[in-house]
């Protein structure tokens, strides 16, 4: 495996997780609403049954098991919200940063001169701001 | 208006003009701009022009929250122009500037929303797009042998032996356009572009130019055997888009799957052999068609952008003039009686039932006439029927604000009245048509029966899960894997050759030996000849040369 887990989850987490994705899965599935709830409140049912399992290596079987059924069941259009990572509207409007207009060529930039005179007069500004609340940035000498 | 009247006295007085401007005349070819004005290409454009204008009203209220609005109506202003460039002129070299500026601009507009899912959808199209413009290139460059470009006059070149490749170039290039079924992944990818792009895009312009350029060439497509295989694949694509708008969930991607199924529909019908037939359906699902798109947009703004049907229901609350417009375009897509399309789709299906075609035909045709009613009412189920799911109808702030209403009311009203009017005005010729009683009221049949299955299917089989396998699903949802094919085995090669010319080329070291080393070579080059033209050198060799004529003669 060429992962490298940056975090242990618990148990705990990875059940709640599982029981949400479970969720989300018979909501994909079934889209009648009362039928959804039904069926949702039955997979809870199944989850609380075994709620107190304290032996270890029974627990875990059981979550791989679970993890295993909803592999299994995985829907094929599964639903996204429209604005969240691999949504429809995801990353709709894109807004070009500020620095791309430092980056015009000379003749572009004369086209708009009184603007690009103020900029230039607002990032004196603005350095001279930055320098008088943080201080001068520290720059390395460069020692070989 | 105007191009309607004009197309309607065309009609009337039975004439057609033709313009040509000549640019230029080199080894007996003449390049030419052609004009050409008959009933078609006016009724063409004017539907063109109402259903553009009616969508640029509507995106006036629909982008008001974008930041590029500007850029948007600008990019329409284009496609419409491009796609005027194309209706009106039938030479291949004329039409390829409306044809590549549909498929550039098709491009900007799908990468409109400068979001990754975009920019891979846009590439798709882009690339499926360019491969329609190789086939016209290529059948340009073999139309040399006939000293001329327009198609229209072909007939007169008559040898036909010469005119097959011609005819199967632009008949793929059309396949491309109209993506049938080698190319068809790119139009549910189109539909990451804004919905009132998607509404012009698969109402009238991108997908019917296709079409159109095979109703030109008509007389001749008729005249070879290649009908047959065309009907073959017009018939598959429209069981495979059937078929998918079933297992789709996202609304626009549904509507897309019709189009594509409506596309397919009429190529069979091309092939068929009624020409009129096809173009009056094409006009009637152009209206019909932006009506769905534009109706559905109001829905997904609504929504805050949620696309999802299954999180739809209880539009007819809520939203009672949108579900009211998406209920009778539904319909006239089904062919309910006297709504537009009715008058088209009916008489073609008896027509289609008169044919003596073989059974693989008549099946999928009429499996394919079930799925359309199927998944016409199974988005009315989900987004009318069903109860409100709790999720985005909370949302519902806005409206159906006073642009939108007006635009859609233009259009829809045209919709409802237009169908009888047209049928009446074009079509004066009638055919008879006998078919036993069974026969007239199949498509009522095949309509119960859908809805039936529909209810059954929704009542037992709670979802597809239990009825087909896994796999089955998987094939069924990606378009018979066609998405997979043309993205995996077709466009991935290419970007691959594209980065490794690129990693190879320009930034290896090839770059820096060849490429400046050239240059270095050549310097020295060009110094050692312009040393060797210098005339002290001629001298030399002058000198040289008589020395040894000298020597070679006074050796005797």
């Amino acid at each position: 495996m060429s992962y490298i887990p940056y975090e242990i989850i618990t148990h705990k987490r990875q059940v709640c997780s599982l029981y949400k994705k479970a969720c989300r899965t018979i909501e994909d599935w079934y889209h009648y609403r009362p039928l959804m709830r039904i069926n949702i409140v039955r997979l809870r049912k199944r989850f609380d049954d075994n709620k107190n399992i304290i032996d270890v290596p029974t627990a875990q079987e059981l979550l791989k098991k679970g993890q295993h059924e909803l592999w299994s069941n995985q829907h094929y259009y599964p639903h996204q919200f429209p604005s969240s990572p691999g949504g429809t509207a995801f990353d709709r409007d894109c807004f070009p940063p500020d620095w791309v207009l430092d980056s015009w060529h000379p003749l572009e930039k004369a086209q708009y001169p009184k603007y690009f005179a103020k900029r230039e007069e607002r990032k004196k500004e603005y350095i001279a701001l930055w320098e008088k609340r943080w201080g001068k940035p520290f720059i390395p000498h460069d020692e070989h | 208006m105007i191009f309607f009247i004009l197309g309607l006295l065309l009609i009337y007085f039975d004439k057609l003009y033709f313009v040509e401007y000549m640019f230029f005349f080199f080894n007996s070819c003449m390049v030419l701009y052609v004009l050409l004005i008959d009933w078609m290409s006016l009724m063409f454009i004017s539907f063109v022009f109402l259903i553009s204008s009616m969508i640029l009203l509507y995106s006036m209220e629909y982008m008001n929250y974008d930041f590029n609005s500007s850029r948007f109506l600008m990019l329409m202003n284009f496609f419409i122009m491009f796609m005027f460039f194309l209706i009106i002129s039938p030479n291949l070299i004329s039409i390829l500037l409306g044809w590549d500026g549909l498929g550039m601009v098709s491009f900007c507009l799908v990468v409109f929303y400068q979001n990754k899912k975009s920019y891979s959808s846009g590439l798709v199209t882009v690339i499926l797009n360019r491969l329609g413009d190789l086939f016209i290139i290529l059948s340009m460059i073999w139309m040399l042998n006939f000293g001329s470009w327009n198609f229209i006059l072909i007939d007169y070149y008559i040898n036909y032996n010469y005119l097959f490749f011609i005819i199967l170039l632009i008949m793929m290039a059309s396949l491309t356009k109209s993506a049938q079924i080698p190319f068809s992944s790119w139009l549910p990818l189109a539909m990451a572009a804004p919905t009132p792009v998607s509404s012009l895009v698969h109402s009238s312009t991108l997908v019917t130019a296709g079409i159109y350029l095979m109703i030109r060439l008509m007389k001749i497509f008729l005249k070879f055997s290649f009908l047959n295989y065309l009907l073959v694949i017009s018939c598959l694509t429209m069981f495979m888009a059937g078929l998918n708008a079933i297992f789709e969930f996202d609304l626009k991607k549904i509507i897309a799957f019709s189009t594509l199924s409506q596309m397919s529909f009429m190529f069979m019908i091309l092939c068929l052999g009624k020409i009129d037939m096809c173009f009056f359906y094409l006009l009637m699902h152009a209206l019909f068609k932006s009506m769905m798109f534009l109706s559905a947009g109001i829905l997904i703004l609504n929504m805050n952008n949620n696309q999802d049907i299954r999180k739809m229901g209880g539009l007819i609350d809520c939203l009672p003039f949108c579900g009211l417009i998406f209920m009778f375009t539904l319909m006239s897509l089904c062919g309910f009686p006297f709504f537009c399309s009715f008058y088209s789709k009916d008489l073609i299906f008896e027509y289609f039932l008169m044919m003596d075609l073989n059974f693989f035909f008549f099946f999928f045709f009429l499996f394919s006439f079930f799925l359309t009613f199927f998944y016409s009412i199974r988005v009315i189920y989900y987004l009318m029927m069903m109860n409100y799911s709790m999720y985005n109808y909370l949302m519902i702030i806005k409206f159906e604000s006073k642009f939108l209403i007006i635009s859609m009311l233009l259009i829809s009203l045209i919709m409802i009245f237009f169908g009888s009017f047209f049928m009446w005005l074009m079509f004066y010729k009638f055919d008879l048509i006998l078919l036993e009683f069974k026969f007239k009221i199949l498509s009522v049949l095949i309509l119960f029966f859908s809805i039936w299955f529909f209810f059954e299917f929704n009542n037992f089989l709670f979802s597809m899960k239990y009825l087909i396998s896994m796999f089955n699903i998987f094939f069924f949802s990606m378009m018979w894997n066609l998405l997979f094919l043309s993205i995996n085995f077709f466009l991935n090669n290419f970007l691959f050759i594209g980065f490794f010319s690129l990693k190879l080329f320009e930034t290896g070291w090839i770059e820096y030996n060849l490429n400046s080393g050239l240059i270095f070579f050549f310097k020295k080059m060009i110094f050692f000849i312009q040393n060797i033209f210098l005339n002290s050198y001629k001298v030399y060799i002058l000198l040289f040369f008589m020395w040894f004529l000298i020597i070679f003669f006074f050796n005797y």
